[in-house]
């Protein structure tokens, strides 16, 4: 027996759109052209920045848990934090990973080693004076984000990247940020606040730019044919919006909805 | 390698509990699935309340660290956040149970709740309202056509919502509703139509097991 009917459809569509995009990059071979996301080159400019003045780096997660409906977001703050420790462990400079609610931080040890790992870095990786994987905060996000903001001035950081579910309080991030000369790198992936951090920020990842990043990052076929798929589905929503405006300007219901 | 340091086993695991939600949120009267699903559900809770321990653990660890080194500036802050976390501990402990937090309780870690969190979270919230206020400040400065817009908005908004702009003026709120009832709504629908699409992407890539970041595994 089926309920939510209509969220199934919306998600069948997309899912649909999605796995045609998908054919089309693994079977008939096509590479969509993809532009240069600015924010995600600009975490390897600040990161150079950073080894170039002798300052530390910092990525963290500000808000939320495993157990909200912000779980989704907090992956793909998880995978970006990934690639950022990658980067960082790549030029051996000294760096801060934090979180704000204990059921992220195992997994942001985890994701974090790896890359280390990966890099071959791991005794980087063990040394405390090098790396520290923090909570902050539990209570707020405002917590983590005063929290956050005195760590930026105490440890001397060059570069911060904040992803992941983002509240109201990072409008301060953003200032404590400039407050402490921070090259500051923001992935949105709700529409909170948006309207703050674009201009508090010094480069932003808007929403799908950052669902999409993996894309650019792996350019892996499926990721790619996503990408595909995300563009048909909004193109499709696009249009639905403008057929729903001309119906009801016109005093047409369409299955049901004026 | 060990199934518990290979990232694919969590990485399977994953995909099986998000399938058991998926199908169950759209499916009844399948009760392999329900049941299978309110499981993984109180499993999250109790996995995530153990996960207390390790935060706690975190936090003393480098408290501990920045005390043992005497990190300047640091090591007394440190200390008192130890002792802090200890009296919330023992008290909470010493007087467990829900009826010791209850909202008329006349327990010390009520107190301690009421008194240094609450209160503490409060105050450090008025003093970064003044970084607000600088943050606003900087983020309504035209330095381009769109910061312009973004000015003119908020100021109308502003001005719809200070009493003073309808004494100025009886057009401001006409027009400050009319922002936030049209442009802002339409905008943020558009937004938010665009989230759920990038989250419905996003599950497709985990549920055919292309989105590794987040479970270690380096592509």
């Amino acid at each position: 027996m089926l309920k939510h009917t209509q969220s199934l459809i919306f998600y069948l569509i997309t899912w649909g759109f999605i796995a045609f995009g998908c054919y089309r990059t693994i079977y008939q071979k096509y590479k969509p052209h993809i532009r240069k996301l600015a924010a995600l080159e600009a975490i390897d400019e600040g990161i150079g920045l950073s080894v170039e003045t002798g300052r530390k780096v910092h990525c963290g997660i500000p808000m939320s848990g495993f157990l909200s409906r912000r779980a989704a977001e907090i992956l793909i703050g998880v995978a970006i934090m990934g690639y950022f420790a990658r980067k960082a462990a790549a030029v051996g400079i000294d760096a801060l990973y934090s979180c704000c609610e204990p059921s992220i931080l195992p997994v942001i040890e985890g994701v974090t080693r790896d890359a280390y790992a990966a890099e071959g870095k791991l005794e980087d990786y063990e040394n405390l004076d090098k790396v520290q994987v923090r909570m902050l905060s539990l209570h707020t996000a405002a917590s983590y984000d005063m929290a956050l903001a005195g760590m930026l001035q105490r440890d001397n950081i060059g570069t911060s990247v904040i992803a992941g579910p983002i509240g109201k309080y990072s409008l301060l991030q953003g200032e404590a940020n400039r407050e402490a000369n921070v090259f500051s790198i923001c992935a949105i992936s709700e529409n909170d606040k948006i309207e703050w951090l674009i201009p508090t920020f010094d480069y932003v990842l808007i929403i799908l730019e950052t669902y999409t990043a993996g894309a650019l990052i792996t350019q892996d076929d499926v990721q790619l044919g996503n990408v595909i798929g995300v563009d048909f589905m909004s193109w499709l929503m696009v249009a639905l919006i403008v057929v729903f405006f001309i119906a009801a300007q016109a005093g047409v219901s369409i299955a049901g909805w004026s | 390698m060990s199934v518990f340091k290979n990232p694919y086993g969590p990485l399977a695991l994953a995909i099986i509990v998000g399938l058991f939600t998926f199908i169950n949120y759209f499916f009844t009267g399948i009760p392999f699935i329900n049941t299978g699903a309110t499981y993984f559900r109180n499993w999250t809770t109790i996995i995530t309340v153990m996960l207390f321990w390790v935060g706690l653990i975190n936090v003393v660890r480098y408290s501990y660290r920045d005390i043992a080194k005497r990190t300047p500036g640091r090591w007394y802050l440190a200390l008192y956040q130890i002792a802090l976390i200890a009296l919330m501990v023992i008290s909470g402990f010493a007087q467990g149970g829900s009826a010791s937090v209850g909202r008329n309780s006349t327990s010390l870690i009520r107190w301690l709740y009421d008194h240094f969190l609450v209160g503490g979270s409060m105050s450090s919230g008025a003093v970064s309202g003044l970084w607000a206020v600088t943050a606003i400040y900087r983020a309504f400065r035209a330095r381009n056509f769109e910061a312009f817009l973004f000015l003119l908005g908020g100021a109308f908004v502003i001005l719809r919502n200070a009493p003073i702009g309808a004494m100025i003026w009886s057009g401001f709120p006409t027009i400050g509703t009319w922002i936030m009832g049209a442009p802002y709504t339409g905008t943020f629908r558009g937004v938010t139509i665009g989230v759920g699409i990038g989250i419905l992407a996003y599950a497709f890539r985990y549920y055919v097991g292309k989105e590794r970041g987040a479970f270690g595994v380096i592509d």
